[in-house]
């Protein structure tokens, strides 16, 4: 099993990286920010907290997945390190996990920076720790889960297209996925059978990432119920594994001499 | 070239070579000294033009806030999901434009006019458009809106009552709205629709009687005091009832002599 030597490889390479850091650094600036933010607000400072923190959580998250995932693979064919990578007793699809997972546990990582940081600040706020902060982290969770789907999106498509192109796919599915309630709507409203098959097949294709959106109801006091939480992180699972698998159909199939 | 010349150019190259060494050294010691200060010094260079400028500048003309998307919805679909950051967005937005609005009249020695606020109430609609829960813009509305347009208040509330019907803090806000436009039978029913709530404190349960009994409705008023202070286990309840039947009797019944109404609260 190679996974796991290639995993950590990729997250001490990510962790180098400059990107990483002043975007995650520019999301705790802006959950401290939150907080002075919160004050203007009357009476609102815990609910500014959260959707501010947790929103700067999936913005930065998303352009981290984005920016990293998409030099995943064409970094290592640019530089020809995948010849060398690949004439050892590595399989094709092991090198993909490997770099799979190796992003994950850098975005788990700087996930958890920026939850520690509202948590904090919601202490900050509030007084006092209180078991209500402990709703925030399902769905910091449900957030993780998003990233990790776009990272894997961001992933397939560097297997086999150029970094810019693949940053412009990966951006336009987060944004689709985002959208995908009115993909549904148009699916069940439009007068067209034409526009409400292709609706349909896109509302199935692409991820529903308004699923992993719980900010609102964390912001209101809610918790979100663990069924949810279970039945989302099925679905993250199921897609993540399907992008996996096209993109080791696609990395297989790729001739790099 | 004879020896002695060769000596001597010899020697004039080696007193420049020491001489320019000596120069680079002190440059190189001038540039380690001036590099780290340079940022500092052009810092306080721009802060002295700035204030220069600020003290230059012609006072800026009130600009009338712009409202540049009016729909709720729009917003809510380009929010890309973030639409509880958007409604905390234009909330501090309704917050900061009631202030400045606030202070543009105090300083100009005017009378706070309510009226003059014509963007809160859109403001406040594209609040709770995006986030149908937020309790605070309702509140906020019920207390200022009634000023700019009562009926639009009304609307609002009730919408805000639709949107979040376990929130009793909402009907005591509508029968609010109602009392101040001395509709007193909307605001009974409004308390008793609150009261009713799970949470609702015990003194919103004497509102509809005290409500009825301000519009002039007196045996009902008084029927409904009565009733809850023979229900009621609370001994703040039981105080207010207590009050009102004994202010009730008094206005209501001038004509009667003082004793007689005595006996009457008695019995």
């Amino acid at each position: 099993m190679k996974i796991i030597p290639i995993a950590l490889n990729t997250f001490r390479e990510s962790a180098r990286d400059r990107a990483l850091y002043n975007l995650v650094l520019l999301a705790i600036l802006l959950v401290v920010a939150s907080v002075v933010i919160g004050r203007i607000a009357v009476g609102q400072e815990t609910k500014i907290i959260i959707d501010l923190g947790l929103s700067a959580l999936t913005v930065f998250g998303a352009l981290i997945a984005i920016l990293l995932g998409i030099g995943l693979v064409s970094k290592d064919i640019e530089s020809g390190a995948i010849a060398n990578i690949l004439s050892k007793p590595v399989r094709r699809s092991e090198f993909i996990l490997g770099k799979y997972f190796g992003l994950c546990l850098t975005l788990f990582m700087s996930s958890a920076a920026t939850a520690t940081t509202i948590a904090i600040a919601l202490i900050y706020a509030e007084g006092g720790v209180a078991a209500a902060q402990l709703r925030l982290w399902p769905t910091a969770w449900l957030i993780f889960l998003e990233l990790a789907i776009i990272t894997a999106v961001a992933l397939l498509f560097s297997c086999f297209s150029s970094p810019a192109l693949s940053a412009l796919f990966a951006l336009l599915i987060f944004l689709i996925g985002r959208w995908s309630p009115d993909l549904k709507f148009l699916a069940e409203t439009s007068s067209s059978a034409v526009a409400r098959a292709v609706s349909r097949a896109l509302y199935h294709l692409l991820p529903n990432l308004a699923n992993f959106n719980y900010i609102n109801e964390t912001a209101r006091g809610e918790t979100a119920p663990w069924r949810m939480v279970a039945g989302t992180t099925a679905y993250a699972i199921f897609y993540i594994a399907a992008m996996l698998a096209a993109a080791a159909l696609i990395f297989n199939r790729r001739n790099f001499k | 070239m004879s020896g002695t010349e060769r000596g001597r150019g010899s020697r004039i190259e080696n007193k420049s070579s020491k001489i320019f060494y000596l120069r680079s050294s002190i440059f190189d010691l001038q540039s380690s000294l001036i590099r780290p200060i340079l940022p500092v010094v052009f810092l306080a260079l721009g802060g002295v033009a700035q204030n220069w400028m600020d003290s230059h500048r012609p006072a800026p003309l009130a600009v009338e806030e712009t409202l540049y998307i009016s729909s709720g919805e729009s917003i809510k679909r380009a929010s890309l999901g973030f639409d509880g950051l958007m409604a905390d967005v234009y909330w501090i937005r309704a917050l900061l434009y009631f202030g400045e609005e606030f202070e543009r009249q105090r300083v100009s020695n005017q009378y706070f006019d309510l009226s003059r606020l014509k963007l809160l109430q859109p403001l406040l609609d594209i609040t709770v458009d995006l986030d149908p829960k937020h309790v605070a813009a309702y509140r906020f509305g019920a207390v200022f809106l009634p000023d700019i347009d009562a009926d639009a208040a009304v609307r609002f509330v009730e919408r805000g009552i639709r949107n979040n019907s376990g929130e009793w803090r909402l009907y005591q806000d509508l029968g609010f709205v109602h009392w101040r436009r001395s509709r007193f039978r909307d605001a009974a029913e409004a308390y008793a629709r609150g009261a009713a709530l799970p949470g609702a404190p015990a003194w919103m349960q004497t509102m509809p009687a005290l409500m009825l009994a301000k519009g002039g409705e007196r045996e009902t008023a008084r029927a409904m005091f009565l009733r809850l202070y023979e229900e009621s286990d609370d001994p703040f309840v039981k105080q207010v009832c207590e009050a009102q039947l004994a202010s009730l009797d008094h206005k209501f019944a001038p004509e009667a002599p003082q004793s007689q109404r005595k006996g009457k609260r008695d019995h």
